[in-house]
């Protein structure tokens, strides 16, 4: 048979027939596949959580706090990534003798990245970047 | 039907099987063991918690019982599951009654994230609360389990859950925690107390818990806004002094105790900036019990500031 979760996660109305033990096997089951938040956005995308138990909301809401919690950490690291190209960029332009470094120059700064641990970040022949 | 409304055999017999079901507080759990201990020690101190049925949901299914490996032999072990993952690293099986406590305490801790959690005791009385939060040594729990015995009412002994949608304090009322000379200190100040056998050797000490108060237990859907937060430090001959704390170094040091103070960000701290303002701060010293609910009982009748 169908595991209950896979069976909600291709049909979310499905849980319009879920008595409260239904519920309490896929809260369960989606928590041991680590699915529970992404339940919970698709239960809301679908608008069934209006619908579901207070009991398996009260879990879709706690497993929600933690994905609001590793989406910002994933904003913040992207921002900070951001901060640190755009300062090669401006320390490649700098190298090069010009004082600011605009669109032109972007193209040929390379970020530091040790190619012996990366070996797929350069993959141009000839213009990989040297180790000294 | 409560626990305590089970023959021994019936209660064995569930814990066996399907598992008993019980709620605290707001949380359901279904327990599963065959473990006598963790038998004796549910029927001990759940005896006046309501069981559940097995149509409703069901919060958190744990499991406590020896795993079948070459320990087994010479020294076997007790593990904590929920919902088949183990949290912990597994103990000596002599602990297993105390694991199943830690463990209901992790449950919530870990999820229950539509609260603010600190560890912490917290009791109410005049339908106002008192957070204790205090490193372990300080006689937290010692004082919780005095102050219930005398009146105040018993939310928690360890998890001080704040509910974000209104800053009230959720109970949830489950065996006090005791160790070292506070299991003789306890019986010496209330002998009609209920406890279970001392369990020795634990990381923390020797461990024996007290079944909460009647009242708690009944009362466990009552919430109820802060009204202190009291530092306590016991100090060996120490004169009983409750000194006012400024609310800046309240809040820091509830946020220091707080189990997912990060994980909720500025809901956290709003939460917390929330309750800090609308509390008096304290630390408090004590050595002598009858004191120490003295101090507190006098502040419990002190108007609410405006």
């Amino acid at each position: 048979m169908t595991p209950l979760l896979l069976r909600v996660l291709r049909d979310p109305a499905a849980v319009r027939t879920l008595d409260l033990p239904g519920w309490d096997l896929l809260v369960r089951q989606a928590r041991s596949a680590n699915l529970l938040a992404s339940l919970d956005a698709l239960l809301d995308e679908h608008g069934l959580l209006d619908a579901a138990p207070a009991g398996p909301v009260r879990h879709l809401g706690w497993a929600r706090a933690v994905a609001r919690k590793h989406r910002e950490a994933v904003h913040w690291e992207v921002a900070q990534i951001g901060a640190a190209l755009a300062h090669v960029r401006r320390a490649a332009g700098a190298a090069q003798g010009r004082g600011l470094c605009d669109g032109r120059f972007a193209r040929r700064a390379r970020p530091p990245v040790l190619r012996y641990r990366h070996p797929g970040a350069e993959s141009q022949p000839g213009r990989a970047w040297k180790r000294r | 039907v409560k626990v305590g409304d089970l023959q021994p055999a019936q209660l064995r017999a569930r814990l066996r099987g399907d598992g008993l079901l019980l709620r605290t507080g707001p949380y359901a759990f279904r327990i599963r063991s065959r473990l006598a201990g963790v038998a004796d020690g549910i029927a001990r101190m759940y005896a006046d918690f309501p069981l559940l049925d097995g149509r409703g949901f069901v919060d958190f299914h744990v499991q406590v019982d020896s795993p079948w490996n070459a320990h087994r032999l010479f020294r076997p072990q007790v593990r904590f599951l929920v919902d088949g993952v183990t949290p912990f690293l597994p103990l000596p099986l002599a602990q297993a009654y105390p694991m199943l406590e830690w463990g209901l305490n992790w449950c919530v801790s870990a999820h229950a994230n539509d609260h603010l959690i600190v560890h912490a005791a917290v009791i109410e009385k005049g339908g106002r609360a008192a957070i204790l939060p205090a490193p372990p040594g300080s006689g937290k729990s010692t004082l919780c389990a005095a102050l219930v015995q005398r009146g105040w009412r018993l939310l928690s002994d360890e998890l001080t859950m704040i509910r974000l949608a209104d800053r009230r304090v959720t109970p949830l009322p489950r065996p006090v925690s005791l160790k070292n000379q506070s299991i003789a200190v306890i019986r010496d100040f209330e002998p009609g107390v209920v406890g279970n056998r001392p369990v020795a050797d634990t990381i923390k000490g020797t461990v024996a818990h007290i079944r909460p108060p009647l009242d708690s237990v009944r009362r466990a859907d009552e919430t109820c806004p802060v009204g202190w937060i009291v530092f306590p430090q016991y100090e060996p001959g120490a004169a009983t002094r409750l000194s006012p704390l400024p609310r800046s170094r309240g809040f820091m040091r509830v946020a220091d105790n707080a189990f997912n103070y990060s994980l909720l960000g500025a809901a956290g701290f709003e939460a917390l900036a929330d309750v800090v303002d609308a509390a008096q701060c304290y630390d408090f010293t004590y050595s002598q019990l009858d004191e120490a609910i003295a101090a507190f009982d006098a502040l419990a009748a002190a108007e609410v500031p405006a």
